[in-house]
C-alpha cells in the first residue's frame, strides 16, 4: 500500500478547511466538475502534472471555473 | 477601417466588447451579446463551489455564443495572484490573451501602476498577449507600450461608476502620443455618448459591462452602445469641422431679401 494512503491531513481547499484521506492532487481532483483550474499555494499547477503532486498539511489549494466577468 | 478592431493581430468585426457579469439572468445577457454585434466577452475565473448551480449554465450559454473569450484578473491585489489567475485562465480558455487587472485602491478599484508593469513584464515573457486595464497616465501607457502591450485599455472613470469620461485631455493626449498602440476605453462608461466620444476622439474600441448589464432593458442598450460606438468612429473617420468661438452663417448672405444698398 502507497504511504499516502490512510493519511488524515489537513489542507486549506478554496479557502476553507478540508481533512484528506489521500495526499494525492490527483484523488481529489474528480469531486470538482470540468473545466476547472488549479494553484497550489498560489502558483499554477498544470493538469499535465496533477498526478505528480503530493499535497503537505496547511497546503493552499485553489480550484478555479469559470464565471461572468466585466 | 470602420469595424475592424485588431488585437494582436486577430481582426474583430466589431468595435465594441462587452463583459458578461451583472445581468438580470443568463437568456438576457446571451440577447444583449448578440444584439450588440460585438465578437469578444470578458469573463473570470472563481473558486468552484459544487453546492452553488448555475457555473455551468454560465459557461454553456458563453461557448454556445462562439465569441473570442477575453479572460480576466479582476481581484488581484499582487502580481503573483495576477500571474498564477492568467496561467489559469489560459489552460481553461485557450487563449493568450489576457486582461491584466491589478488592483491598488479598494475605493475606485483604481490599478496599481507599478504592479502591473511588472505583472504584464512577467505575462509578456511567458507568452501572454496582454491587455493591461490601467489608468489615463500616459508615462504608464508608454511605458506598458514599450513592454510590448501592443493594446492597452485605459479607464474613463472608475469601473462600474458610470460617469463617463472624467479626463478627456489624458485621453486625447494617449490618442495623440502612442498612435500606434490599440486603445481600447475600458471602464466607467454609462452611455452610449460617452462611448460615442471616446470612438470621435480616435479610440480603437470600447470595453464595457455595467452600463448594459444594469440598464433597465439591458438588450436594448447594447445596441445603443454598438450604434454609438459605430457612429463615433465613422465621425473620427470623416475628421470633425475646426471649432471657432464666433458665428458663422451657413445659409448664403449674397441674395438677401429687404436689404437696400445705400446709394453710391
Amino acid at each position: 500500500m502507497a504511504e499516502h494512503m490512510n493519511t488524515e491531513l489537513s489542507i486549506w481547499l478554496n479557502g476553507k478547511t478540508e481533512v484528506l484521506n489521500s495526499s494525492q492532487l490527483s484523488d481529489l481532483l474528480p469531486r470538482f466538475k470540468a473545466p476547472f483550474a488549479v494553484a497550489l499555494n498560489g502558483r499554477f499547477v498544470a493538469a499535465a502534472q496533477y498526478s505528480g503532486i503530493e499535497l503537505k498539511a496547511g497546503d493552499q489549494l485553489d480550484i478555479v471555473s469559470p464565471i461572468a466577468g466585466g | 477601417m470602420q469595424t475592424e478592431l485588431n488585437i494582436y493581430g486577430e481582426t474583430l468585426n466589431s468595435r465594441l466588447i462587452l463583459g458578461s457579469a451583472l445581468y438580470p439572468n443568463p437568456a438576457l445577457m446571451q440577447q444583449a451579446l448578440q444584439l450588440s454585434g460585438c465578437e469578444a466577452v470578458t469573463l473570470s475565473l472563481r473558486r468552484q463551489a459544487p453546492e452553488q448551480q448555475g457555473g455551468e449554465q454560465f459557461w454553456q450559454m458563453i461557448r454556445d455564443l462562439k465569441l473570442r473569450l477575453l479572460p480576466n484578473t479582476a481581484g488581484c491585489h499582487s502580481v503573483q495572484q495576477a500571474v498564477t489567475l492568467a496561467q489559469m485562465s489560459r489552460e481553461i480558455f485557450q487563449t493568450n490573451w489576457i486582461k491584466l487587472e491589478l488592483i491598488g485602491d479598494d475605493y475606485n478599484l483604481q490599478p496599481e501602476p507599478i504592479l502591473l508593469l511588472q505583472a504584464a513584464e512577467q505575462l509578456l515573457a511567458d507568452g501572454f498577449e496582454v491587455l493591461p486595464y490601467c489608468t489615463d497616465d500616459l508615462v504608464l501607457c508608454k511605458r506598458l507600450y514599450e513592454l510590448g502591450c501592443k493594446v492597452l485599455m485605459p479607464w474613463a472613470a472608475p469601473i462600474g461608476s458610470g460617469l463617463g469620461v472624467l479626463n478627456p485631455y489624458a485621453l486625447r493626449t494617449l490618442r495623440e502620443r502612442l498612435p500606434d498602440a490599440t486603445l481600447i476605453v475600458d471602464a466607467g462608461l454609462g452611455l452610449p455618448s460617452h462611448a460615442c466620444q471616446v470612438m470621435e476622439m480616435g479610440f480603437d474600441g470600447v470595453l464595457l459591462n455595467s452600463a448594459v448589464a444594469l440598464a433597465k432593458d439591458p438588450v436594448l442598450m447594447a445596441q445603443a452602445f454598438s450604434q454609438a460606438v459605430s457612429a463615433g468612429r465613422s465621425a473620427f473617420l470623416a475628421g470633425a469641422m475646426p471649432k471657432q468661438d464666433f458665428a458663422s452663417p451657413s445659409t448664403p448672405v449674397l441674395g438677401m431679401p429687404f436689404w437696400l444698398q445705400e446709394a453710391p
